[in-house]
């Protein structure tokens, strides 16, 4: 059976190690930890992405996978650790929910992934089946990540663990041509751009990037 | 049928022999990271002895329970701890030695402990007890899903056929497995009173669980416990490495030279687990006791991904 | 006919990039000011100028009859309200909101937000149009945060968040969409080519397309405005400069539901995927009656026509869900009316912004008679963007009576349970009584004779009683026809 090959298992290997960091990131409740896990996320996304170019022979899938290892494993948690340190950001990571209850969400939400995905994905093979419902997981638990993170750095690191799932997905899809790339490089460029001016301006007006103080400032009450 | 029962009972003494030599080990090999010289290996043999002669000593109000937990508990232990493979698989008994049965006797003894720790009416004793009872909560679960991953992956629950599978070139390279591997550990060292989830050297009652429920206990019930919690220790090394390290283990009908390596290659195995165990017991600190759900948590958590993973690989 | 040497299509394209270029080098404000309206411009040449000799069909790019209605109003909105900037901008550097490089960054990023848009509506490619849209929304971000007040920090942070979730929403949906089509198609660039998609879909997996199109519709619904995904939208309309808040509504929101239109005509090619019509008819729906009660408690001028944009863009995509020549025609133009009534509509309240110096309402008042130009501006832009859109034979009255027409009939219950309490007469009751009861205000002069309060409401009934008449007018316009 297909799901049995060496190559198989290592790929499943990997993307389950990304599914595990990413409850990993559920979990940090301080700063650095958090900006650590992520680099750690961007770290097997990497390995992940280079060994489905190696398995599929789409030697495009490298560059992802370098872009993926130097900007988003090196740069950016390096980058967002020198702002954490600059501004004197607040070192713990206050959650909204209580963590257990988080984790325990957390793996409902893969499991409804794993639901959803793998019975309407019947004609795909195996890798990209595996890879796509994985990375729904991983986008779920980003968006949970988002939801329980009251700190701006942290809902930033969850935005980024989403898309580091989106490119673990586009990564499966065989064949997807370099447009795909251009994005996903194009978008962390951006994103790193616009979170370095938002959290200096953030940090300037606010002397806090906790957003619950952003919310005095709602507009729904004009 | 004679020699296959002598080697079941072999398998068994030797469990019950071996089991104070582990935990000597640990003990001596924690003492030289700490530059101590630390108490000879066989000084439990020793300290089993001692007990043994000495009086007992019970309280007015303690009941039938409080005598015969001790005996209850070693005798739970000792059968979970003889069934499962140490050195050879597919003994006469090991029809009996499935993964859930496992389970189900350290509950019993846990259960029984538990109890014995309420019985006197001690504070200690129920704050033991207590204790005890929240890390099971987390840690038999875990538990739990270990051996459904496990299950799914060798596809029966039965110990030698999971030993003979994972020896197996079949197995191949499983995310699911090291994620087991790494639960089973955090789960047996919550189960057996290591630090960080107890210290088992600790003379201050209020950062007990273990000892805190067998504080009342003197004489040959106290040996007896001690060669309960001994085994307890050898039973989770055994099970740990059969299931994940099963290199060595003969089959039960192998000539007895094959057998004798197989309890050479046991005997090394225990050598290394209490090498690895004294290490990881002196490289980090004991847990607040708020902290320990947290901690068995993520044994919980990755128990339910490793079978989550496993699932996944099995619908496609 | 080759009317020009190059071909329009690349012109509508490489002039804003150039023009981008060009901006962020150039000091002055007034000629980067002019260079943008002229930029604008150019590109508002070539776009109609495509009508006249439509571009090949390319790999990446290509001009339907669809894209090319959002391509022109696209252009030409934007070329208006970079003549409304070039005045509102000066003002705003006068009163030292901006400084002159932040201006610069304002115009560059501009002419950026203009090719991202351009390349959203021509790209024959979807993961190139995802591309697009992404780069559309991150350079509004960035505008929308220009004045760095603690209001606009939020409004931007938000629109960023909620903004790049809903992308991230879409990239999947689209990444599913391809693996649905690699096996019908091939792999390859061929696979996300939406013109060859078109002719083949019907052979891929329904149950795939299903799940893609539910994430595109979440997702790009998040940048139309769409209810529950909305949240961005009041917010970043109010805290942003005004030029910015009539792009937002004029266009991007286009653009998008541009998006949803284009995976939904693929929906429908595969006859056995759900209907994608009813699904956006429910978020339209929902999206209008949330954000017409959302409408009354506003008391910030810029916020509360944001709300009527999200209401519009809900008619618009209920339209466009109902199907059918006559309710697409219907969506086109409610589309079209509104980029424009609405642009112009913020381009007048930008102007009382900063004549006024307030976005409150209650601190706006009598402008007919202190500023005749702009208060009478603003009561034709609003009945314009009520009413005048009904009246045109084809407008909303054509959706009812679309929905007559097929099975919908409990649609029908809904949207024009007997008149003039029905659906186009409450809408037009809610819309423009919330209008006439704040909006009375701000622009008729307070009236002190006895009996009225000094906040106007007096003039609500009797411009509420011609509101009705003016629905019973409606109702004798299509007496028969509409009759249950």
């Amino acid at each position: 059976m297909i799901a049995e090959t060496f190559s198989y298992d290592v790929a499943h290997m990997l993307a389950g190690g990304m599914l595990l960091v990413s409850f990993m990131l559920l979990y940090q409740d301080r700063m650095y930890g958090l900006l650590n896990t992520f680099a750690l996320h961007a770290f097997v996304l990497s390995l992940s992405v280079a060994w489905e170019a190696y398995v599929n022979q789409s030697p495009h899938l490298y560059i992802t996978a370098a872009i993926a290892l130097v900007l988003k494993a090196i740069v950016i948690p390096t980058a967002l650790h020198r702002i954490v340190q600059r501004l004197g950001i607040h070192r713990t990571v206050e959650t909204t929910v209580g963590i257990g209850a988080t984790m325990l969400v957390g793996i409902g939400l893969v499991a409804l992934s794993m639901a959803l995905m793998l019975p309407v994905t019947d004609a795909v093979d195996p890798l990209a089946r595996q890879d796509l419902a994985f990375s729904l997981s991983i986008l779920l638990l980003g968006l949970l990540m988002m939801v329980t993170r009251r700190n701006a750095v942290g809902q930033v690191v969850g935005l980024m663990s989403i898309e580091n799932g989106l490119i673990l997905a586009a990564a499966g899809a065989n064949g997807m041509p370099l447009v795909v790339e251009i994005s996903v490089a194009f978008s962390v460029l951006i994103a790193f751009m616009v979170i370095g001016i938002f959290l200096f301006r953030i940090r300037e007006r606010f002397d806090t990037v906790d957003v619950h103080v952003l919310d005095s400032f709602r507009g729904e009450r004009k | 049928m004679i020699s296959e029962l002598f080697i079941q009972a072999v398998q068994m003494l030797a469990v019950l022999l071996l089991a104070p030599l582990l935990t000597g080990l640990v003990r001596r090999v924690k003492a030289r990271l700490l530059r101590r010289r630390g108490p000879s290996i066989l000084q439990p043999y020793r300290d089993l002895v001692r007990l043994a002669h000495k009086e007992v000593v019970l309280a007015d109000n303690a009941s039938w329970l409080f005598r015969a937990a001790p005996y209850l508990i070693f005798a739970t232990t000792w059968v979970a701890a003889s069934l499962v493979p140490t050195f050879a698989t597919g003994l006469i008994f090991s029809w009996a030695a499935d993964l859930i049965v496992i389970v189900a006797l350290l509950g019993s003894a846990r259960f029984f402990l538990a109890l014995a720790g309420l019985d006197v009416g001690t504070s200690f004793g129920g704050l033991g007890s207590s204790r005890e009872v929240m890390i099971a909560s987390l840690a038999e679960p875990a538990l739990i899903m270990v051996v459904f991953t496990v299950a799914m992956i060798a596809g029966s629950t039965q110990l030698s056929t999971v030993s003979a599978f994972m020896l197996s070139p079949e197995v191949g390279l499983r995310v699911s497995l090291g994620l087991a591997l790494v639960a089973l550990i955090i789960v047996a060292i919550a189960e057996n009173s290591r630090i960080p989830v107890d210290n088992p050297s600790t003379h201050l009652e209020l950062t007990m669980v273990h000892e805190a429920m067998i504080l009342e206990y003197s004489g040959r019930h106290l040996a007896v416990l001690e060669t309960a919690s001994s085994l307890n220790l050898l039973l989770y090394v055994s099970l740990i490495s059969s299931i994940f390290f099963p290199w060595g283990l003969a089959d039960a009908n192998a000539a007895p030279l094959a057998l004798f390596t197989g309890f050479v290659f046991y005997v090394v195995k225990l050598l290394v687990s209490a090498c690895l165990l004294a290490v990881f017991e002196t490289s980090i600190a004991k847990m607040r006791v708020f902290r320990v759900p947290q901690f068995i948590g993520t044994a919980l958590m990755m128990a339910l991904l490793a079978a989550l993973l496993m699932f996944v690989t099995r619908s496609l | 006919m080759n009317l020009l040497p190059f071909d329009s299509l690349i012109a509508i394209l490489v002039v804003p990039l150039f023009a981008a270029v060009g901006l962020a080098a150039l000091p002055g404000y007034k000629s980067t000011a002019r260079l943008n309206v002229l930029a604008c411009f150019l590109s508002l040449v070539f776009a109609v100028s495509m009508t006249l000799d439509r571009p090949a069909t390319g790999v990446l790019l290509f001009v339907d009859d669809l894209s090319i209605v959002f391509v022109i109003l696209n252009t030409l909105v934007g070329f208006t309200t970079s003549i409304f900037s070039a005045s509102y901008i000066a003002h705003e550097l006068d009163t030292g909101k901006l400084n002159s490089t932040y201006v610069r960054f304002y115009h560059a990023t501009y002419q950026v937000m203009m090719f991202a848009m351009n390349l959203a509506l021509v790209s024959n490619n979807v993961g190139l149009m995802w591309v697009a849209v992404e780069m559309a929304t991150l350079t509004t971000v960035l505008m929308v945060g220009i004045y760095r007040t603690p209001e606009a920090l939020e409004a931007a942070w938000k629109y960023f968040i909620l903004g790049s979730v809903g992308i991230a929403l879409a990239l999947f949906g689209t990444i599913l969409f391809y693996v649905a089509a690699v096996p019908v198609v091939g792999q390859g660039l061929d696979a996300m080519t939406w013109t060859i998609l078109i002719e083949r879909v019907s052979a891929a997996d329904p149950a795939l397309i299903n799940i893609a199109f539910v994430f595109l519709l979440l997702g790009y619904g998040t940048k139309v405005g769409l209810v529950p995904v909305h949240a961005w939208l009041p917010d970043a309309h109010a805290e942003g400069p005004t030029p910015i808040s009539a792009v937002l509504s004029g266009l991007l929101l286009n653009v998008a539901l541009y998006a949803i239109l284009r995976f939904k005509l693929l929906m429908v090619a595969n006859g056995e995927a759900i209907a994608p019509g009813p699904m956006m008819i429910a978020m339209g729906l929902t999206s209008l009656i949330f954000a017409a009660f959302m409408l009354y408690p506003r008391r910030d001028i810029k916020r509360l026509f944001a709300y009527s944009s999200i209401e519009h863009m809900g008619i618009i995509t209920f339209a466009f869900g109902l199907g059918g020549p006559l309710a697409n025609f219907a969506g086109l133009l409610h589309m079209t009316m509104h980029s424009l009534t609405k642009s112009a509509i913020f381009f007048a309240v930008g102007q009382i912004a900063q004549v006024k110096k307030t976005q409150n309402i209650d601190d706006i008042r009598g402008l007919t008679v202190s500023h005749p130009v702009l208060g009478w501006g603003l009561v034709l832009g609003v009945v314009a963007d009520g009413r005048v859109h009904e009246r045109v034979p084809g407008g909303d009255f054509d959706i009812c009576k679309q929905s007559l027409a097929g099975p919908a009939a409990g649609l029908r219950i809904v949207t024009c349970t007997g008149r003039p309490a029905g659906q186009n007469g409450q809408y037009g009751l809610w819309q423009t009584g919330g209008w006439t009861g704040s909006g009375g205000s701000i622009v008729f002069p307070d009236d002190p004779a006895p009996g009225t309060g000094a906040d106007g409401r007096a003039l609500y009934p009797a411009t509420d009683r011609g509101v009705v008449s003016t629905c019973r007018d409606d109702a004798g316009l299509n007496g028969g026809a509409t009759d249950d």
